[in-house]
């Protein structure tokens, strides 16, 4: 895994993730991520996560998520966070038994856990190079632009300020956010 | 008579007032409730298992370059013991999903699922059909509605299919331009 991607996964996203999910969805259920970048993912593209999920003996599920590694090794680490958090839902739903066609659509229900989980990883707007609000759930979006409701009424929903390609572009390909170099 | 309307117009300010605290405490409180996975019967869940290997068909490298779009029809042959006896997808879909298909990562023994599936639904001696598309480059995508397309859609080996058919729910997964779904 490239530097930037494991500074990223060092930033205890593990536990980060766990307390997304245990606010998001009141489950006890623990998840163990790992990460590998072994499978060629197409460009836009950032991560994959493939059942089963099934849970062990304790009920935690062990989850391994696939991230793009020509992409995201040149994309801010929260950017990288994002598509780790997107990942991780997919796995604890997949093991619920949720249907993969549902599943993005009860994911945008949740864009503003998500991007305050991203907000206690990188700090919100009071800290330096913290993320907004908008920056935050404008980030969380990330994936989900397929949806019905994001196109009629999720900026609305949220009182979304800014653009969310811009946005996306900016902690992607652009140069803000945490970067190794 | 005066002070009883300026009376009623500090009432009414109050009013006014005690209605707007509520509703941004219930919109607070609403945007930090936890949330409940969909709930689901038994059934459902099995069909969830059986939607999750056709949509990660779509990973195969070789279907992920693919920009031909697929409409076709899942047909899955019971017969009178509740045994799954054949699967096969209608003559539109494209070549290379029905290869992605038959060459997925097997997750769990489907044709266990599909029989758990068809005993909890209490099918026997039916065929059951499942529309399955796949629209890469949405929402431009390319539009083939040829009579011999649609003609197709419900033909399998050129036949049409005889006997009593339950339609399942369909399976519509779009693709945006950069890939994700």
């Amino acid at each position: 895994m490239k530097k930037m991607v494991n500074a990223t996964i060092n930033t205890d996203i593990n536990t980060k993730v766990n307390k997304l999910i245990q606010d998001v969805f009141a489950s006890s259920q623990k998840l163990h991520l790992s990460f590998v970048d072994n499978v060629p993912l197409p460009n836009g593209v950032e991560g994959q996560t493939e059942p089963p999920h099934e849970p062990d003996a304790d009920g935690n599920l062990n989850v391994q998520i696939q991230l793009n590694s020509n992409s995201l090794p040149n994309y801010s680490q929260e950017f990288i966070a994002t598509v780790i958090m997107h990942e991780a839902l997919h796995a604890f739903m997949l093991a619920n038994n949720i249907n993969p066609i549902s599943q993005h659509n009860i994911m945008v229900k949740y864009v503003g856990k998500m991007g305050a989980s991203l907000q206690t990883m990188f700090g919100n707007a009071s800290v330096p190079g913290g993320l907004s609000d908008d920056d935050a759930r404008n980030l969380a979006l990330g994936g989900l632009s397929g949806t019905d409701s994001f196109k009629t009424s999720i900026a609305t929903d949220l009182k979304l300020l800014g653009s969310f390609e811009a946005i996306q572009l900016a902690f992607s390909i652009g140069s803000r956010g945490k970067r190794c170099n | 008579m005066v002070k009883d309307v300026i009376k009623m117009n500090i009432y009414l300010k109050i009013s006014a007032t005690l209605i707007m605290l509520l509703c941004i405490i219930s919109s607070v409180s609403a945007q930090n409730k936890t949330f409940e996975l969909p709930k689901q019967s038994y059934s459902d869940s099995l069909y969830a298992r059986i939607c999750t290997p056709i949509y990660f068909s779509f990973y195969t490298p070789s279907y992920m370059a693919t920009t031909t779009p697929t409409f076709t029809i899942l047909k899955i042959e019971i017969n009178s013991q509740g045994k799954v006896i054949a699967i096969n997808f209608s003559d539109s879909a494209d070549s290379v999903f029905v290869k992605a298909y038959k060459n997925r990562k097997k997750y769990d023994d489907e044709i266990s699922t599909l029989e758990k599936y068809v005993k909890a639904k209490l099918y026997t001696d039916v065929s059951l059909l499942m529309p399955v598309s796949f629209e890469p480059k949405y929402p431009n995508s390319v539009k083939d509605f040829s009579y011999d397309k649609m003609e197709s859609i419900m033909q399998w080996n050129k036949k049409e299919v005889v006997g009593r058919v339950i339609m399942l729910p369909s399976m519509n997964i779009r693709i945006l331009p950069n890939g994700n779904m």
